[in-house]
């Protein structure tokens, strides 16, 4: 009697050849990485997935241009303000930094346990220098900001635990796996890749290289709200009282309103907050790593000191969260930037966003990475 | 008597479907769903 080829170990062997093709076959070429359309969406639910496959691709799949890379670490802040296309002409200006190349792996709504897992990949990119970019919020989490959220389930890899306190023996398994198999690591963006050329679904477009006016700027984040938000922007820049940018921000942000109003209101900052543990984490990786780190408090609305009603922030918890940070980083050996007061009230979209281009962040950005790479 | 081994062929078609039905097994048996909705701006 003839047994099936199931029962001889070479088929199992031939089996194992083929998926190594097939995973080389996916995840080293345009399959995976190329250009999709799912990637520029402006749908709020799906975009945190969107730009941590941005994220992964940059890190996997880098631009041949890229020389000498400077990753940025950070959410929302330093997604919209340190665009490649910004910062890049301004690095150029500057001969300590012209073979350096920005790599912005900004996500929306990243956590710092987010960041643990990202620099668990970056060895991939090879960076000279990381700038760890923070609010001083980011050491609260709230629901609407969590301090590991999607990043960190769709990136997860390493033989260690992350940040999360569950970790239970099939998640662990599964994450072992992650790190060995990059197929299955990569399998939810490889699915979404497939489906995207499959469907060949309307393409967005990416996000501007530049933007021209803040009308440009309004029009690309509200859509047809845009106009009425430009003329709310405008009569708060005409009157600039609080209430007035609050006026402005409830046309189009009033997501963004109650997540401010959530850190408001959220638990009290101690050295043992889970935030500050978590920052801890993050920095023992990064210091680890062969490579100088940097940690940049981003800028932070002055006008957020107008709020005398506290609806929308915690007088003193800024300067609190600093030191936080700052002695955290301290015991790690690594540079701290203060860059809270940076910038004018008029430089920013809300109390945390500056506006991406227009604000101008881009120039004193760029030179304290030169700085950074120079010491 | 001396079991017939199957062809070399017949066990390369094998090892190529069963990598084809894991890696698709892979790529589209569910995985954790969280919709997370983004309202940081």
């Amino acid at each position: 009697m003839q047994r099936g080829a199931a029962h001889y170990p070479i088929t199992w062997g031939i089996t194992l050849v083929f998926l190594a093709l097939i995973d080389v076959g996916v995840t080293h070429s345009l399959l995976l990485w190329g250009p999709t359309a799912f990637e520029d969406t402006r749908d709020m639910r799906r975009v945190v997935f969107a730009q941590t496959y941005q994220a992964a691709r940059k890190i996997y799949a880098p631009d041949p241009v890229v020389r000498t890379p400077v990753a940025l670490l950070g959410n929302s802040r330093i997604f919209l303000s340190a665009r490649e296309s910004f910062v890049q002409p301004e690095l150029a200006r500057l001969p300590a930094a012209r073979d350096a190349s920005v790599v912005n792996l900004g996500i929306f709504g990243a956590g710092l346990g987010d960041q643990e897992t990202l620099v668990r990949h970056l060895g991939r990119l090879h960076p000279e220098l990381v700038v760890l970019t923070m609010g001083t919020s980011d050491l609260l989490g709230t629901a609407a900001s969590p301090l590991a959220g999607e990043p960190a389930r769709l990136l997860r890899v390493g033989w260690a635990s992350g940040v999360e306190p569950r970790d239970t023996p099939v998640e662990r398994v599964d994450r072992w796996i992650r790190t060995l198999w990059p197929l299955y690591r990569f399998r939810e963006f490889a699915r979404a890749a497939l489906e995207d050329r499959l469907a060949r679904r309307p393409d967005p477009g990416p996000f501007p290289e530049h933007f021209a006016s803040t009308r440009a700027l309004f029009d690309y984040i509200h859509g047809s709200k845009g106009e009425r938000v430009e003329v709310a922007y405008r009569a708060w820049r005409a009157a600039p009282a609080f209430a007035a940018f609050v006026d402005y921000l409830k046309i189009g942000s009033d997501g963004y309103l109650e997540l401010a109003r959530q850190r408001a209101a959220g638990p009290p900052l101690t050295e043992q907050s889970p935030g500050t543990r978590v920052l801890d984490a993050v920095l023992t990786r990064l210091a680890g790593g062969p490579w100088t780190t940097i940690v940049f408090l981003m800028p932070e609305n002055p006008l957020i000191e107008l709020d005398a009603a506290r609806e929308y922030h915690r007088p003193g918890f800024s300067a609190e969260a600093a030191a936080i940070v700052t002695r955290v980083a301290e015991r790690h050996q690594v540079r701290v930037v203060d860059a809270r007061a940076w910038m004018p009230a008029e430089a920013f979209i809300d109390f945390d966003h500056l506006m991406p281009d227009l604000s101008g962040f881009q120039r004193p950005f760029a030179e304290e990475i030169a700085a950074a790479l120079h010491a | 008597m001396r079991e017939a081994r199957p062809s070399l062929a017949a066990i390369v078609v094998r090892g190529l479907l069963y990598a084809l039905a894991i890696t698709a097994l892979v790529l589209f048996a569910p995985t954790e769903q969280h919709v997370f909705i983004y309202q940081g701006f």
